[in-house]
């Protein structure tokens, strides 16, 4: 892939220690995010989605393992020290989550915490330039009567709004990267629409890379320009958004996209099993043991990405499978 | 309880002089004498001066003088601000005991007609209305005319101080923490005070005490003696602990106003059976290494006592006759029976969580069960004891201990039959074993007339023999008072007067041997305040603190229960019976 | 704000009634005021006229009604300031009872700024590296302090620092019980000082033990939360986000704790003030207490009351105060 990508993750690997044992999380993720570019990364939970981009940010605790190879521009990240980490957290890549009022500090004031973000990487900058540029940022984000709502404190705020708050605050310092973890799960759905569009907007005008993570295949369909599908810490598929909704190859893909409310189809249905136990994850394919189509081959090598009509697939059947669509 | 019983009629008859009079009460309540803490578990018990002694109030009409004392008082006593002590402070005194509302017993001075100055203001002239042996007791303190608003009600004063002094010592400061006395410059005996200060401090129990004592922070401590005493500053060689036998004394009492022991032959059979040599064997002799019975009866050794009074009681086959000869047999339960009737149970009542008595029911019931007496424990709270069922005897064998007051004047207002809990005293009679013999009762009240003291003790020893034929208690042993000192701290006569009535009343003569400049007393009881009249002086600690270490009256009492003049007097008052 | 603490002062006004009229109750029933007048002033008890004066002048009538009356008899003395005499002693209670409160407020104030510091730091060191070795042993450490009884923990310093120190070195380290070397007269702050030592230890083992594991659990409820995710994910120095996000956080429920904590002072430190007989509220109390000194405890009972009831509302709005999403309207 392209050097300029403004985030270039290779074979990252997170492992937890827990008391029970070694939790995989990660198995080998590697993406590339163009600048300007909406990446989707879809999973159900505990398909390690987040905790890859949280492993890239260091925000993981002290018992996660971390390996491979994480670059923003030419910085390493993986393995890098907390000074490193610090300056490129909320300057060259920066994150929002899913649920913004438990994200916000409730004791300080939103803007001071929006200027704090501006004054963590602009160290020469007096605190009322933060603040009259928090205001801005707010302003930026469509965030109304900025100047007093950045007087507030988060519980004052409605949930959209809070989301803005986390919106400007991540984009407080240009980043090339924006992470936005489930930005809008917590949200109504016409609140998600209006989110959306403001991380959209952001991503036009400042040319920021967007990766966004959520489990939500609409929120993919109408914003993604690239789609990586995870399931038990690997990718699984990856394609352009157009080509993953109507050519996917793997059957976990089409399970998720069958199990997607969609307008005018009658009956939805889920994928049986639950996601597997990371403590031990299945061997060869992790899905076999929930796929409909599953084979004795299935659990010899791991499958690896490869290209199956329009898309890159991990699944040994692909080719067979083709045909079933 | 029988200690403040005792020592409340101690107080009554003796009336030690107001404070004195408090001290008699107090004695019971005194941490020295066990019954006092066990009584009340620490609390101070007022009720000994509320009895009525001997009749003394019926004799209301009898204004005929019967015995005048003559006192005279040293021309050089004065009072700390250098004034001269005289016959006005003796008629405050009286007018003060009298007429002070909330005042502890007036006992003796109720027979006092009249208190004025004789030839000069330096005599002092008391009629009485009776002739009144236990005079001595009388004026063992003075209240100084000139430091009180009205001599006949002083309850108001001495809020925050004790303003006059006419012992060696004076006070400089008391409060909620410690009592401060400093020498009294213009003191006149030769028995000036040798340190520069002495200190009292409040300790919060018998292991305070001890701790503070081993820390050096204390040089003296007075505690109820245990053996845990001894053991504990065993380690310290600066540490020295003195036993000494004061008048605290335990005994076995038996209630013969109702129940098994109202039959004298069983009541005999049984004291005839108590076994007093394993006794002092099994559990005195833990306590008190080479431990003796007391043998003279409810009293201590001295002038009163007769020391073969007691002795050899213990004659089990004597009892067996005895019962036999009655008419009385063994039932199939191996108890003494009596024309089919059930065997009589007999109920021995003891305050529970005193060691040393149930250490005693422990060793005495089986063997009295095995002489055929059906006696069982029937224990109550110390308060439940001496509040409540000594005083309504309703219990069969008790044991307790009293402390006796110089003065056997308490003899009368414990053992007489006057003294039985009746309708006649309100049932405040403080005889609770309920013996009534009138022969004996004679002989006590006379002896209380009778003023010539070698008279009075052969009245006091018949009436104490009576006692023992007629089996109304069984004296076990003269319980030890204990000093405790730092022999690097303090030195000189400590331990001379740790049998007196007072105590360590002679710490004026105490040396600073680290030479600090003070001596530190550790108290066992705070007095909560420091009015003579008021309850304030209801404790011992009172006594010893406050009262004996500031004034000065006409006799102390000393180390071997006597009385003895002080400086005050220029002779020995002059007594004549009309 | 003024608003909310103006009506919660008016509260108190019918708390502090309602509370004082059952303490009047419980302790009438308790002490039993006649009786222990009648006990300390013998020749008064056998004086039926002087006993019903007693009982008019300080209304110790029987029968409920009689003890409503009697309430609000004591309750003009009270609040006009013509308290009633004690009944051993017949003193004014306040000048005694002013000498015990300050003294214990001088305790419990030098008890909590000994353990508030190190109880906050020990949780704060605990729950920086939970599950580790310094964590496990404030842990252990916490639960040991917690369960050792103030006066077992006074008998061993006493034991430790008087008896045995004297025993082994001559004179002990440090004075083991009262304000002041014996014979002492006057104001020394520094010789009451080294007097406090062991009391203020004492009186702080128990406290540091509690504030410790309350920091560490409030400390390590904040280290897991979104927020302060958030704050690491902005880049600014982990001091930063300790200080600044973690901390201010965290302490919130503690100075409520504090708050309370301080209030109850007052009349929480009777035993230590018995062992060490320092004369403070709790050793004023047991004497009251043992003389039956109705006019003694009940000032000090609505001294004890007032001080819970005013620390609750500096506890509210101390929480109001650090926590916006608490109004006080």
């Amino acid at each position: 892939m392209s050097t300029e990508s403004a985030l270039s993750i290779r074979d990252l690997r997170v492992t937890f220690k827990t008391l029970l044992g070694n939790v995989q999380a990660v198995r080998g993720v590697s993406l590339d995010v163009q600048p300007g570019e909406v990446l989707g990364v879809v999973g159900e939970s505990g398909s390690g989605k987040s905790v890859s981009f949280l492993a890239v940010m260091g925000l993981l605790g002290r018992n996660a393992v971390i390996e491979g190879s994480a670059k923003v521009g030419d910085t390493e990240l993986v393995g890098a020290n907390q000074r490193t980490l610090r300056k490129v957290r909320g300057n060259n890549v920066a994150m929002i989550f899913q649920d913004p009022l438990s994200a916000l500090n409730p004791v300080h004031r939103v803007g001071a915490q929006v200027a704090e973000m501006v004054l963590a990487h602009h160290h020469g900058m007096s605190k009322d330039d933060a603040a009259k540029r928090a205001v801005e940022l707010l302003d930026i984000v469509g965030i109304p009567q900025p100047e007093q709502r950045a007087r507030q404190y988060a519980h004052e705020f409605s949930g959209g709004m809070r989301q803005r708050v986390m919106i400007a605050m991540a984009i407080a310092n240009d980043p090339k990267v924006l992470i936005a973890d489930e930005p809008t799960t917590a949200l109504d759905v016409t609140v998600q629409a209006q989110i959306l569009e403001v991380i959209d907007r952001i991503r036009k005008e400042m040319g920021t890379a967007v990766v966004l993570i959520t489990h939500d295949l609409g929120v993919v369909a109408r914003m993604a320009d690239r789609v990586q599908v995870m399931y038990a810490g690997r990718v699984v598929e990856r394609a352009d958004v157009h080509s993953l909704f109507h050519q996917s190859d793997h059957p976990y893909t089409r399970g998720l996209l069958a199990s997607q409310p969609t307008l005018g189809r009658e009956r939805l249905s889920p994928i049986p099993g639950a996601p597997p136990n990371m403590l031990q994850p299945p061997s060869g394919c992790a899905f076999r043991v929930r796929c409909a189509h599953a084979a004795p081959e299935c659990a010899g090598d791991v499958p690896e990405l490869i290209q199956v009509r329009r898309t890159e697939t991990a699944c040994v059947r692909a080719q067979e499978l083709e045909a079933l669509v | 309880m029988r200690t403040s019983n005792s020592s409340k009629l101690a107080a009554l008859a003796v009336g030690l002089a107001l404070v004195v009079a408090a001290c008699g009460s107090d004695s019971s309540s005194s941490p020295t004498t066990a019954g006092a803490t066990e009584t009340t578990g620490g609390t101070e018990t007022t009720a000994g001066s509320e009895t009525t002694a001997g009749g003394s109030d019926t004799t209301v009409a009898a204004e005929t003088p019967a015995m005048k004392i003559t006192y005279n008082i040293n021309d050089k006593a004065v009072w700390d601000d250098g004034s001269p002590i005289t016959a006005d402070d003796f008629v405050c005194t009286f007018d003060a005991v009298m007429n002070t509302v909330g005042s502890l017993s007036t006992s003796g001075y109720d027979q006092i007609i009249s208190v004025e100055a004789g030839e000069s203001d330096h005599q002092v002239v008391a009629t009485f209305k009776t002739v009144y042996a236990p005079y001595r007791g009388l004026f063992g303190s003075l209240i100084k005319k000139a430091a009180v608003a009205d001599c006949n009600d002083v309850s108001g004063d001495f809020q925050t101080d004790f303003p006059f002094s006419n012992r060696p010592y004076k006070l400089e400061s008391w409060d909620a923490n410690q009592e401060i006395l400093v020498p009294n410059e213009n003191y006149w005996g030769d028995d000036k005070a040798v340190v520069q200060k002495v200190v009292m401090v409040p300790k919060a129990d018998a292991e305070t005490e001890i701790a503070s004592l081993l820390s050096s922070e204390v040089d003296f401590i007075y505690p109820q003696y245990s053996p845990e005493t001894a053991d504990a500053v065993k380690g310290d060689s600066n540490v020295k602990v003195s036993i000494q036998f004061g008048g605290d004394y335990e005994g076995l009492y038996f209630q013969q106003n109702d129940g098994p022991f109202a039959d004298a032959t069983f009541r005999q059979a049984f004291a005839q059976s108590i076994d007093v040599e394993g006794l002092m064997a099994q559990v005195y002799e833990p306590i008190v290494a080479g431990a003796k019975q007391l043998t003279c009866g409810p009293i201590v050794p001295g002038r009163y006592c007769d020391e073969t009074t007691f002795q050899n009681t213990y004659d089990p086959a004597a009892a067996e006759k005895l019962m036999t000869d009655a008419g009385w047999a063994k039932d199939g339960n191996g108890y003494w029976a009596k024309d089919g009737a059930d065997a009589p149970e007999i109920r021995w009542m003891i305050n529970t969580g005193n060691t040393r008595r149930e250490n005693t029911q422990a060793f005495l019931i089986p063997l009295m069960q095995a002489a055929g007496f059906n006696v069982v424990a029937d224990n109550c709270e110390a308060e439940c004891v001496f509040q409540k069922r000594l005083p309504a005897m309703d219990y069969d064998l008790g044991m307790y201990i009293s402390t006796a007051p110089p003065d056997p004047a308490y003899l009368t207002g414990s053992f007489t039959c006057d003294q039985v809990p009746s309708d006649a005293n309100n049932q405040a009679g403080q005889n609770s074993q309920g013996w009534c013999n009138e022969e004996a009762s004679a002989l006590l009240e006379k002896a209380d007339a009778t003023i010539d003291l070698d008279e009075r003790a052969g009245l006091i020893k018949d009436a104490i023999k009576m006692m023992r034929e007629d089996w109304v208690m069984l004296p076990t042993f003269q319980f030890p008072k204990s000093g405790v000192y730092r022999t690097d701290k303090v030195g000189g006569p400590v331990e001379a007067e740790l049998n007196n009535y007072l105590a360590f009343i002679n710490f004026n003569q105490w040396t600073d041997v680290d030479g600090d400049g003070q001596i530190v007393i550790g108290a066992e009881q705070w007095p909560g305040c420091l009015n003579p009249i008021t309850e304030c002086a209801n404790s011992s600690w009172y006594q010893w603190l406050i009262s004996a270490p500031l004034t000065m009256g006409v006799y102390d009492t000393t180390n071997d229960g006597d009385y003895k003049l002080t400086p005050l007097m220029a002779d020995e008052p002059v007594v004549e019976i009309l | 704000m003024l608003r909310f603490i103006v009506r919660r002062l008016l509260w108190a006004i019918p708390t502090l009634f309602i509370v004082t009229f059952v303490v009047y109750c419980a302790l009438r029933l308790a002490t039993n005021p006649l009786a222990s007048y009648a006990r300390a002033n013998p020749r008064v008890a056998k004086d039926p006229e002087k006993m019903a004066q007693y009982v008019e002048t300080n209304g110790l009538w029987p029968g409920f009604s009689g003890y409503v009356r009697g309430y609000f008899v004591w309750l003009k003395g009270f609040v006009t300031g013509n308290w009633q005499v004690s009944i051993k002693g017949s003193r004014p209670v306040w000048p005694n009872l002013k000498i015990a409160l300050v003294n214990t407020i001088r305790l419990g104030l030098l008890a909590v700024m000994v353990s508030i510091p190190i109880g906050l730091s020990l949780g704060i060191f605990a729950a920086l590296k939970p599950g580790r070795l310094r964590d496990t042993a404030v842990n252990t450490g916490a639960i040991i302090g917690f369960s050792v009884q103030p006066f077992i923990s006074a008998i061993i310093l006493q034991l430790f620092f008087g008896v045995q120190w004297a025993k082994w070195f001559g004179e002990p380290l440090l004075p083991t019980s009262g304000l002041y070397p014996p014979g002492h007269q006057g104001f020394d702050p520094v010789l009451m000082l080294k007097y406090m030592i062991l009391p203020v230890i004492v009186v702080s083992i128990q406290s540091i033990a509690s504030y410790s594991r309350y920091m560490r659990a409030s400390l390590l409820d904040v280290l897991n939360s979104d927020y302060l995710r958030t704050a690491r994910s902005k880049g600014i120095s982990e001091r930063r986000v300790l200080v600044k996000h973690a901390l201010r956080n965290a302490m919130i429920p503690i100075v409520t704790l504090a708050a309370l904590d301080i209030g109850a002072i007052v009349g929480g430190l009777i035993i230590s003030e018995a062992v060490f007989d320092y004369p403070g509220m709790g050793v004023f109390f047991l004497n009251a207490q043992s003389n039956g000194d109705f006019p003694e405890l009940m000032p000090w009972m609505v001294i004890i009351t007032s001080s819970v009831i005013l620390f609750n509302l500096l506890a509210d709005l101390a929480y109001a105060w650090l926590d916006p999403r608490i109004r006080l309207d």
